[in-house]
């Protein structure tokens, strides 16, 4: 289990995860989207529709291979929130869904 | 002579009357005195005035007689000359020629030339005055003539506007009662028509409440009917509900069998238990096949039911609606038909009426038809009274004209005063003729001017073609045939004078015309005739 | 569909009536697959499913399946079937799949699930050597053979 949180995002009508220690900012752009600040070896910024909050506890089922034979994202798993499931992003490797591209 | 013979025997026999009586006068006194005795100074006395009578008698009387018969022989023979003379004149007056009687007159002694001067002036004023009025006369008569001819003509087309009008009028009653038939019968239609609607507005009302009923039924059937398609529809959900119980048992059977493949030999009973609950959820299905089935069938009853129901309540409505319209358009055909056949009384009742008051009036025209026609046939008279007056104009113009007048419109002195041109022509028929056909120019009412020589041998005539037109003149007139036995010859060489001959047929034109000729002297000798024939239809130019 | 399940039942049932077998009937567009019901972990309604942008036409999207994210995939995609009626009660068939050391929870969005029923390896023919391992003939008609193991290889 990884531990630390996750900062929880909604994108494209996806619910995304970040571990809240890659993130260095979160802030609001002026079209109401987020903006998120990843640290890192290739720091990049994230965009979100929503931000939903940190939750504490996340666990995450990090083999998705089957899944990355017909969607070939970078990610670091998969996991369950409320019932919801939450895509665990790669801090290092964000998809493009959460580059500004592909939105809500 | 004779009354101086009898001037001397009245004389002789005064005085021998005279003596006579004085004679006897003595005689008796001279009886008387012998008789009485008395003294014979009465006899003496009368001696002695018998011979103062006699001697007065011869020398006042006789001797007044005497120069009184040699004053009144005198006079005699100067009466006599004046009464040749006023014979002479009056001759003259007798045959109208006041110009020479005025000629003539003048040597009558003054007064009576002034008197005769007078009266042939007065004459002569008068006899023009007859000539204007008889000019006015036909004149006047020409134009009542014309008005008579416009009024007859008008009367005539009046006439004939009124009998027109009376067979319109009779056709206007004719076409009047043969719509008031028509009215009358339409009337009779439209009450029938009225009565047939009330009726028919009986029966679509009775249909219209039947039709109403059966909506009704209509609707609650399709109430009923939308009361079970309502329940066919929570039959299906339980179906519906069944079914997916029944798939989720079949999905559990399934689930059953998967955990007991995986389960190995301990799940073989296992096994067994999914298979009966596969099997169940299967017969529940078909079951539920079945039921759906069954009420898909019944579904559709009830959908074509309520469809039916639904086309039977829109056509109900339909229905009701023409029949409302229906009742609707009854009503106003009814109440149409009663206008109509109020209309059609009145159209009816009016017409009548129009009909007597064509009636009226067809008599009225009538009336007024025989009005016109006497009036046309009066209208006749009146021309031919106008005729008359124009006829008796010509005959007072043809007493006027027999007077000669110092007038250009005296036919006597026109032709003597032609008569005296021609005679300075004498012996040179070219220019007489070339003369007459300048004359007979001047003069529009001159038909024909002409100049016979009297032998029958020579004769220059010309005509007026203003006045006879392109008619031909016949050869014989043309050679002056017969002229010697023609009236105005034998009339003028007679009289010895101008004169206007009475009517007569014209040779040349044959209508009725006179003749104005005169007889032309030469040296006392007759050496022919002037003459000018002046045609009736003219006879107001002159 | 429940007369494809009744037949493949009956042409497989041994006696008795009780039905048995290795391989999970599904039908998925026109055709009717066999999966094996080792792998088979779960048969449920088809689950609500979240698109991931940009995925293929065979990932359907992510679902949740007992606190668990699943990736579901279009079975009829998978193997080329061509499509049928709507589905009246379509399932998501949770299965394992890759390689047995590093297996995944998958779904498979079916149509139908049919029945259980026994294939024998020998009654098989023809396979891409990948997804298909082959087909036969179950119930009278012919079913397509799985291999799950090989979902995801070779892609």
């Amino acid at each position: 289990m990884t531990g630390g949180g996750y900062l929880l995002l909604r994108r494209g009508g996806s619910l995304w995860g970040i571990a809240n220690s890659a993130v260095t900012d979160l802030a609001r752009q002026g079209d109401g989207a987020y903006r998120i600040a990843t640290a890192g070896d290739d720091p990049a910024t994230l965009v979100a529709d929503e931000v939903l909050g940190v939750v504490r506890e996340l666990r995450v089922w990090p083999n998705v291979s089957v899944l990355r034979c017909f969607w070939p994202e970078p990610l670091a798993g998969l996991a369950v929130h409320d019932a919801m499931p939450v895509i665990v992003v790669d801090p290092g490797r964000p998809p493009q869904a959460l580059q500004g591209r592909g939105g809500a | 002579m004779i009354h101086d013979d009898g001037r001397r025997i009245h004389q002789a026999l005064l005085g021998l009357l005279l003596l006579a009586g004085l004679v006897v006068s003595g005689l008796v006194l001279l009886t008387l005195a012998e008789a009485g005795g008395a003294a014979s100074w009465p006899f003496n006395l009368f001696l002695l005035v018998s011979l103062a009578a006699g001697g007065f008698y011869y020398r006042v009387i006789y001797r007044l007689q005497q120069n009184l018969r040699e004053r009144v022989e005198g006079t005699g023979r100067r009466h006599g000359a004046v009464e040749r003379v006023l014979a002479d004149t009056l001759d003259r007056l007798r045959a109208g020629d006041l110009v020479h009687c005025a000629d003539q007159a003048r040597s009558l002694p003054g007064r009576l030339a002034t008197a005769f001067s007078t009266a042939t002036n007065a004459l002569d004023v008068l006899a023009q005055q007859i000539q204007s009025s008889s000019i006015e006369i036909a004149s006047a008569a020409n134009s009542v003539n014309q008005i008579a001819s416009e009024l007859a003509a008008g009367s005539s087309e009046q006439a004939t506007s009124v009998v027109q009008i009376t067979a319109a009028m009779e056709e206007l009653a004719r076409t009047a009662s043969q719509i008031a038939e028509n009215a009358a019968t339409q009337a009779e239609l439209a009450q029938n028509a009225e009565r047939s609607g009330n009726v028919g507005l009986a029966a679509v009302e009775e249909a219209v409440l039947g039709v109403e009923d059966v909506k009704k039924r209509i609707t609650s059937i399709a109430s009923r009917a939308e009361t079970l398609g309502t329940r066919s529809r929570e039959i299906y959900r339980v179906l519906d509900l069944i079914t997916e119980i029944a798939q989720e048992t079949h999905i559990l059977s399934l689930n059953a069998a998967i955990e007991a493949a995986a389960a190995g030999e301990h799940g073989r009973r296992f096994s067994v238990v999914a298979d009966e609950v596969r099997r169940l959820a299967q017969r529940s299905q078909e079951s539920v096949e079945s039921v759906r089935n069954l009420l898909n069938e019944f579904a559709d009853s009830i959908r074509a039911t309520i469809v039916a129901t639904e086309e039977g309540s829109q056509e109900a409505a339909r229905v009701l609606e023409r029949g409302r319209a229906a009742a609707t358009a009854i009503e106003e055909l009814g109440e149409t038909s009663s206008d109509t056949a109020r209309v059609a009384r009145e159209i009816s009742l009016t017409t009548q009426q129009q009909n007597a008051a064509s009636d009226e009036v067809v008599l009225t025209l009538k009336e007024v038809s025989h009005v016109v026609q006497r009036m046309a046939d009066s209208l006749q008279q009146f021309s031919g009274t106008a005729d008359r007056l124009n006829r008796l104009g010509l005959d007072i113009q043809m007493g006027a004209q027999s007077f000669h007048l110092d007038s250009p419109h005296s036919l006597k002195h026109l032709a003597e005063i032609w008569a005296t041109v021609v005679r300075r022509r004498l012996g040179n028929w070219e220019a007489i003729e070339r003369l007459l056909e300048d004359l007979v120019h001047q003069k529009p009412y001159v038909e024909c001017l002409y100049f016979f020589d009297g032998k029958g041998s020579q004769v220059a005539l010309t005509v007026n073609r203003h006045v006879v037109g392109d008619r031909e003149v016949p050869p014989a007139v043309k050679a002056g045939e017969g002229f010697g036995e023609r009236i105005w010859y034998k009339s003028a060489t007679r009289e010895g004078r101008t004169i206007l001959t009475p009517l007569f047929e014209s040779l040349l034109s044959g209508d009725p015309i006179f003749t104005a000729a005169t007889p032309i002297y030469e040296r006392g000798e007759l050496v022919g005739v002037l003459g000018l024939d002046v045609n009736v239809d003219s006879w107001a130019k002159i | 569909m429940w007369r494809e399940a009744k037949s493949a039942a009956q042409g497989e049932t041994p006696k008795g009536g009780r039905q048995t077998g290795n391989h999970l009937l599904v039908r998925s567009g026109e055709l009717v697959c066999a999966l094996p019901l080792g792998a088979v972990r779960r048969v449920v309604r088809a689950l609500p499913v979240h698109p991931l942008p940009g995925a293929g036409p065979a990932l359907r999207g992510l679902a949740e399946f007992a606190g668990e994210p699943l990736p579901v995939l279009d079975l009829s995609r998978l193997v080329g079937a061509p499509p049928g009626a709507q589905s009246s009660y379509p399932v998501t068939v949770v299965v394992w799949a890759g390689p047995v050391d590093a297996r995944e929870t998958v779904g498979l969005a079916a149509d139908a699930a049919l029945a259980v029923a026994e294939v024998s390896p020998g009654a098989l023919v023809g396979g891409d050597g990948a997804l298909v391992r082959g087909e036969a003939a179950i119930g009278g008609q012919v079913v397509r053979v799985l291999d799950l193991e090989a979902l995801g290889r070779d892609r």
